[in-house]
């Protein structure tokens, strides 16, 4: 039973990283429609991921992590 | 044996695959770093910076026999380095908050680290939490913000230290830096209702 439950959440969390890659290579303008297509049928998968999308545009928007404890810029 | 010949060989048989040489090697390098970091605490000007990083490099080059290691073998060192590092700053910051700010003017550099954090808005022991959680998750992604955050790694250094691709890397980043966000923030608003 736990390894089946922990097979299932590798499962869905290998999904979510594709699908987080692939629509952040898309043009914006084609995300939100790539992400539904994507995500057809799995609605907690959707809202994962687009709160996910969500947080990475305020990261970048506020540069956070944006440099190392050495001041390093990482990007 | 000396110190920096025990900790080149351990070093060397963690690289070859010897697992129970980490456990050895950590707590000789914590030491050296703690008694690196206290002592250039002492002898600091206030207007100098120490960087988390050059007590690193030091330790480093006081503890490895440079003849015997290679390339690989640092970058190695600076990730285990890079996990000491953050223990050292997170137990700093959790007595910090204890003491509200007391502690004494002898930790200059410590808390220029933590407060060089703090205008950047991040929260070094929510930070390490949200890390743990993560890895629990994903160990790759949490490590990997480890090595770059706390040690300055490039995508490159990390890459070789994880052995992924540097595409695995920077993807790896762009998730783990999304997925913080979205957890140190959850916290910060659960604290700070506005």
């Amino acid at each position: 039973m736990k390894t089946q439950c922990k097979e299932d959440s590798n499962n869905y969390w290998q999904m979510l990283e594709n699908i987080f890659y692939n629509v952040l290579s898309c043009p914006m303008e084609q995300r939100q429609a790539y992400l539904k297509k994507a995500c057809a049928h799995n609605l907690k998968l959707y809202k994962d991921i687009e709160s996910l999308l969500q947080a990475y545009e305020k990261a970048q928007g506020e540069g956070f992590l944006a440099f190392s404890l050495n001041q390093k810029y990482l990007g | 044996m000396s110190t920096q010949g025990e900790v080149t060989q351990l070093l060397l048989a963690w690289n070859s695959g010897n697992q129970a040489a980490l456990e050895q090697l950590m707590p000789l390098i914590y030491n050296e770093l703690h008694r690196l970091a206290s002592s250039c605490l002492r002898w600091e000007r206030p207007d100098h910076t120490i960087e988390a990083t050059a007590l690193v490099n030091e330790a480093y080059l006081k503890l490895i026999d440079q003849n015997q290691v290679q390339w690989q073998n640092r970058t190695h060192f600076f990730c285990i380095a890079a996990r000491i590092m953050r223990r050292i700053l997170v137990q700093y910051a959790r007595d910090r908050k204890a003491e509200k700010r007391g502690g004494g003017a002898q930790k200059v550099s410590l808390e220029k680290v933590i407060l060089l954090a703090e205008e950047r808005n991040v929260d070094i022991v929510a930070l390490d939490l949200a890390l743990n959680l993560l890895a629990q998750n994903d160990p790759r992604k949490s490590q990997l913000v480890e090595l770059r955050f706390f040690s300055g790694l490039t995508f490159e250094e990390v890459a070789n230290v994880l052995g992924i691709s540097v595409i695995t890397a920077k993807r790896d980043w762009a998730l783990a830096k999304a997925w913080l966000h979205r957890e140190l923030r959850k916290d910060q608003n659960h604290e700070d209702p506005m």
